[in-house]
């Protein structure tokens, strides 16, 4: 059995050496531009900025895409029910011609409604690839070890390495668990709403007490490596903030500054306003 | 045999167990009872017993998870280094003694090799410069050098095992203790750990091995403690157990292949071909978009027939659960078939080529479904069409007894102990009675008693005409059970012969070094 999750990629690239919170603070700005901004320039603006660097990272957009394929395929149907549910806008087209006298079109397909789901993906895809960039560029012991130098104690830190440790974990036990079911002659892959259903209800306790005794056993393995024996603890690789962080962390609050003063005071307060 | 400590004793005392009596919650017998031992500095103490008697529990009192993570009730007294283990924290107590578990998996904690080795110098606070030629000395002295700039998710189960030992010897407590270190490995490998065991000694290590196999370690034991019932009822040194073996039989401990009493091989009546796999090639999708992809199976070709145990046997990492996974329809291969009954078996969901082949994972609790044993054992009533008849419902009952499993009937499967869980996941095969069975390391973690009491069950199923293909280490299962044997080496098949003429090939291919030379190459098809 084999993983199909994202993890930590190891490279020696340029974004690998960055410092993991100045990858951190440009992550958390994208999400907030996302979040907030509704516009489609800013948003290719980032999405390009982050297919540069995923190459930059030295991590294929091929591999990337490929592993993120599934949370982009839920991206691209919650885009699909934006277009086919924005009722505002100039109608190019209905899906549904009328069917008879008074009966249709229906599902117009409008200019807002094409607008929407356009920078909706563009806003989402770029979450998610922001993420996923993150992710793959920053190891999760630099990062718990960056933590601990903004005074966050290394205890929190160690949850974010252990979540990242224990996915593929997970991910390989929920296959094997699934195979078992269909080795069992439980027709989980019947039919997609009872085959997933049955999919749920024949994982959930097998999933369980085998997270439940890999945890245990993980706690042992920690505790009986003094996890927990000081306050604070040493790091063999303390990740050093360089003046390239310090450039990228400064150009990036600048930007979404701009970006984010040009929506409220010229896009959109004015708007609000008047 | 004496009741006496071994021979020639050696004077430090590190461990001191006094009167140690211990109950989980919940449970209305003790774990481990009336227990009296003292470990010394530089011995190497062999632990063993039946599955069950609290090896593992006593290994858990004497590093302090006991009583401080698991609740009971705990008597007596366990000092290390003149200690009581109740008054410090199991942290504290970490610089003293060491537990390795047995699930290499579940213990790593980080992603890296380098960061494994470190992780608990740093929690104790060593400086990096510390830290850095200890992680040498612990990667050297666990033949894990190697390793050092891998990912763990890429390591082979051998290569896991080393750098979990690297990782705790780096703390050099006095005292390491591991749980079945070679359970889960091929003999290669397990002799790989071994002689790390012996180098950690050489440097002065106090070992406790905890181990149902403990023949491999007699030879650099000074001194074995059997187990049964939670307490502790023979010390010796390993020259006076194998002068006097006996009673290791009738605790269910294997000493050498040849303790197992009977060897019968399945001299089936060998009808018909059920299972043919022509050119069978398949590669895992590369984890990393760097790693080479090697075929994990590479152009197999062989038929399996009715009446026939054969032993599936290879190195970690060789391919013998991807073949299991293959014969199963659980993976679709790049190139060639596998043919049941001269069908295709891709022609079918596997969910009904459930009804013709039982698959047997490595842990049960990856396929038990149901909320009580009964329903367990009865599932394919459910989903493979059978009818709930009085014949299936006598059949259920029958298997329930024939594995000690009546009793628990009303019970849900998960209270059932390990070795349980693995009789019932059998139990619930062996139902519908398929034509084929896959077992994937079904005996790891279970004593001579328990292999002896599966093994007759899977006997009479191939004496009925059952084809039985069984993934083992354990050359001893294959030599007394199985009538023939396949070796898979690096994705190919490099042994299809009767089994005793199949063991000997590959005694010679280790003792040419055919096999060792090629060793590394095996290694590297798993990242």
């Amino acid at each position: 059995m084999r993983t199909s999750s994202f993890g930590y990629l190891q490279r020696k690239s340029f974004v690998h050496r960055l410092n993991p919170l100045t990858k951190f603070t440009v992550l958390i700005l994208i999400v907030i531009l996302a979040v907030t901004l509704v516009s489609d320039i800013i948003a290719l603006c980032i999405f390009s900025f982050l297919l540069l660097g995923f190459i930059g990272a030295g991590i294929s957009l091929r591999y990337a895409f490929g592993r993120l394929r599934r949370l982009l395929t839920l991206i691209l149907l919650i885009a699909l029910v934006q277009l086919l549910f924005t009722p505002y806008g100039a109608v190019l087209f209905y899906l549904i011609p009328p069917l008879a006298p008074g009966f249709g079109p229906f599902l117009p397909i409008t200019t807002v409604g094409i607008s929407n789901a356009f920078n909706l993906a563009f806003r989402l895809i770029n979450i998610v690839l922001a993420s996923a960039l993150f992710v793959a560029s920053t190891d999760p012991s630099r990062f718990a070890a960056a933590l601990t130098s903004i005074r966050i104690p290394y205890r929190y830190g160690y949850t974010l390495v252990l979540a990242l440790r224990l996915v593929p974990l997970f991910d390989e036990e929920s296959n094997t668990v699934q195979s078992a079911q269909r080795a069992r002659g439980i027709p989980v892959d019947q039919g997609v709403i009872r085959g997933f259903l049955r999919r749920i209800r024949y994982t959930f306790m097998p999933m369980l007490f085998s997270a439940l005794g890999r945890v245990d056993s993980l706690t042992l393995a920690m505790d009986g490596r003094g996890f927990g024996y000081a306050p604070t603890r040493t790091f063999l690789v303390f990740p050093k903030f360089t003046p390239t962080d310090w450039l990228i962390v400064i150009a990036s609050v600048l930007l979404t500054g701009f970006f984010l003063w040009n929506f409220l005071f010229v896009t959109a307060l004015p708007h609000i306003i008047g | 045999m004496s009741s006496s400590n071994a021979s020639s004793p050696i004077p430090i005392p590190l461990i001191r167990i006094s009167n140690l009596t211990y109950t989980y919650e919940g449970s209305d017998k003790p774990a481990v009872r009336n227990i009296n031992l003292a470990l010394h500095q530089g011995e190497f103490t062999i632990l063993g017993g039946p599955s069950g008697c609290g090896k593992s529990t006593l290994a858990r009192c004497l590093t302090g998870f006991i009583p401080h993570e698991y609740p009971g009730t705990f008597q007596g007294t366990i000092t290390i280094r003149d200690q009581d283990t109740r008054a410090l924290a199991i942290r504290e107590l970490a610089q003293s003694a060491s537990l390795i578990q047995q699930d290499p998996d579940s213990q790593l904690v980080t992603l890296n090799v380098t960061n494994e080795v470190a992780f608990g110098l740093e929690n104790f606070q060593h400086s990096p410069a510390t830290i850095e030629p200890r992680i040498q000395w612990a990667l050297r002295a666990a033949n894990a050098e190697n390793l050092r700039s891998r990912n763990t998710h890429t390591l082979s189960g051998g290569e896991k095992q080393k750098v979990i030992i690297a990782s705790f010897i780096a703390l050099q407590s006095p005292i390491l203790i591991l749980d079945e270190p070679t359970a889960r490995l091929d003999p290669h490998t397990a002799t790989e750990v071994l002689k790390t065991l012996q180098k950690l000694h050489n440097q002065g290590a106090t070992i406790l091995v905890i181990e149902h196999r403990i023949q491999p370690f007699l030879s650099s034991a000074s001194r074995v403690l059997l187990m049964n019932e939670g307490t502790i009822i023979y010390d010796c040194s390993p020259t006076q157990l194998s002068a006097n073996p006996a009673p290791l039989n009738d605790l269910g401990v294997y000493l050498q292949p040849s303790t197992y009493s009977e060897t019968i091989q399945a001299k089936s009546k060998i009808e018909q071909e059920t299972l043919r796999i022509q050119g069978l090639t398949f590669t895992y999708p590369r984890i990393e978009e760097h790693n080479s992809p090697r075929p994990t199976l590479g152009n197999l070709s062989f038929s399996l027939h009715s009446g026939e145990i054969i032993a599936l046997m290879g190195p970690n990492g060789s391919g013998k659960s991807t073949l299991l996974l293959q014969l199963m329809g659980l993976l679709t291969p790049d190139a060639g078939t596998v043919h049941l009954n001269q069908q295709n078996i891709h022609d079918q969901p596997v969910s009904q080529l459930a009804r013709q082949i039982g698959f047997i994972f490595q842990n049960p609790l990856h396929q038990i479904f149901a909320h009580t044993v009964k329903e367990e054992v009865l599932l394919a009533t459910k989903h493979l069409g059978l009818s709930e008849s009085s014949e299936i419902k006598l059949r259920a009952e029958q298997l329930m007894r024939s594995f000690g499993l009546l009793k628990y009937q009303d019970q849900s499967p998960y209270a059932l102990s390990l070795g349980e869980q693995r009789r019932l996941t059998i139990a619930s095969i062996l139902l519908h009675k398929p034509q084929v069975l896959l077992f994937d390391e079904p005996f790891i973690g279970q004593d001579y008693r328990n292999v002896q009491r599966l093994m007759g069950v899977i006997r009479s199923e191939a004496a009925q005409g059952t084809t039985v293909l069984l993934a083992t280490h354990d050359a001893a299962i294959a030599e007394t059970y199985c009538s023939r044997l396949l070796f898979l080496f690096d994705g190919r098949l490099l042994i299809d012969a009767p089994v005793k003429q199949g063991l000997e090939h590959l005694t010679i291919l280790y003792q040419t070094r055919v096999l060792d030379e090629q060793g590394s190459l095996g290694v590297e098809a798993e990242e």
